[in-house]
């Protein structure tokens, strides 16, 4: 009569660390402590972040930058790109109120970081957000080839991008070290999947950084928590 | 009719409970880890276009894992025969391919610790999501088939000629 229970407790317990993790897995937001002097975001090094080779949308100087760490293999990353990004830049970005930033966070395999240095060549020729989104709204499967430096060259030229120049720049591996930093950035900020955002103020305070390819509810929620 | 072992648990309103708290903790799983539901710092549920046909397998697993489990449970408590191993499978794979392999917290683990094997599990994953989605549906329906089978034909005699 015991070995019901025992089962039925075995799969009680099972059932139960499903759900804690898939809960832990949402609760990917959090608010950083950046009074800490060690912490990485401190105000003095919020204007590292963003460089002159940081691909970035909007007014320099809005109160808000989101910066998205991402990955043109990733779907969810994707998911963002189509969905959620055309609806803050009609609401926000296209006002000056946010800002947004893309940095690299090339973790779904071989061909991630090929793509991400091709997006920084778009970027030399002030292409690059027109690049990212021929690359998100055509997104094959992961690690299948589509982001090879062939398929690159051949997107780059579809977009009118300068051939002889582009190409140099991704054969050189221009902006592998650029590429590399913030990949070290990412893991530094302990990010545990892509996309992953920074919510940041102008002053630096109180950023916020998620994980997950959050609907724009959840960024309306922080910007308007932020500007208010 | 394999309805008349559903009719047989589900007769009692304690399975249909169960069954119900299964669903929706299988459900709530899913939908976490498919990037569909948030909880923090919004609650909100979305659904974009791209999400339609894994939510609705996704549906149609956290509903079959419900029945099946609930009717395993039944199995164990009123016979001495064994749970079902098909619905443990059914569901280990359902769960695997619930959620974008390489973008979940799942996936990363995969890829930051294993190397080149991880990236080679994690594409599977995310390639073959679908298939594996519909192999969990068959794999529960068998399993669903089974029980019916066990609750149904354990006191059947067999005709010798």
């Amino acid at each position: 009569m015991k070995k019901p229970l025992i089962i039925g407790g075995i799969v009680s317990v099972v059932i139960a660390v499903i759900v804690a993790s898939a809960l832990n897995f949402d609760s990917a937001d959090t608010v950083m402590d950046n009074t800490d002097p060690d912490s990485f975001i401190s105000p003095l090094s919020f204007s590292n972040l963003i460089t002159s080779d940081t691909p970035l949308k909007g007014d320099p100087s809005a109160p808000i930058t989101l910066i998205e760490f991402g990955d043109f293999q990733c779907p969810n990353c994707g998911r963002f790109a189509r969905n959620t990004s055309p609806q803050i830049e009609a609401s926000y970005v296209e006002s000056g109120q946010v800002s947004i930033a893309f940095k690299h966070f090339p973790v779904v395999g071989p061909d991630s970081k090929p793509a991400a240095m091709a997006s920084q060549c778009a970027n030399e020729q002030g292409m690059f957000w027109e690049f990212h989104d021929e690359l998100y709204n055509n997104q094959g499967n992961e690690n299948s080839g589509w982001v090879n430096k062939d398929n690159l060259k051949q997107i780059a030229l579809n977009i009118g991008l300068d051939k002889q120049s582009f190409d140099s720049c991704l054969d050189s591996n221009k902006y592998e070290s650029l590429v590399e930093n913030d990949l070290s950035l990412a893991k530094q900020i302990k990010f545990t999947g892509t996309p992953s955002f920074l919510v940041l103020k102008s002053d630096g305070s109180k950023p916020v950084a998620l994980t997950g390819a959050y609907p724009y509810a959840t960024f309306q929620k922080i910007f308007d928590d932020s500007l208010n | 009719m394999v309805l008349s072992s559903f009719k047989l648990v589900f007769h009692n309103k304690f399975y249909i409970f169960l069954a119900s708290i299964i669903f929706t903790l299988f459900w709530i799983t899913f939908n976490v880890l498919g990037e569909l539901l948030f909880f923090t710092p919004v609650f909100v549920f979305y659904l974009p276009s791209d999400a339609i046909f894994v939510f609705v397998l996704s549906n149609v697993i956290s509903a079959l894992m419900g029945i099946v489990l609930s009717m395993n449970v039944y199995v164990l408590k009123n016979t001495k025969t064994k749970m079902n191993k098909s619905s443990f499978v059914g569901t280990t794979v359902g769960m695997t391919a619930g959620g974008c392999a390489s973008c979940s917290t799942v996936g990363f683990v995969l890829l930051t610790s294993f190397g080149a094997a991880g990236v080679a599990a994690s594409t599977f994953l995310s390639v073959y999501q679908i298939p594996l989605l519909i192999s969990s549906i068959g794999l529960l329906l068998w399993s669903y088939y089974s029980i019916h089978n066990k609750l149904t034909k354990n006191c059947v005699l067999r005709e010798t000629s």
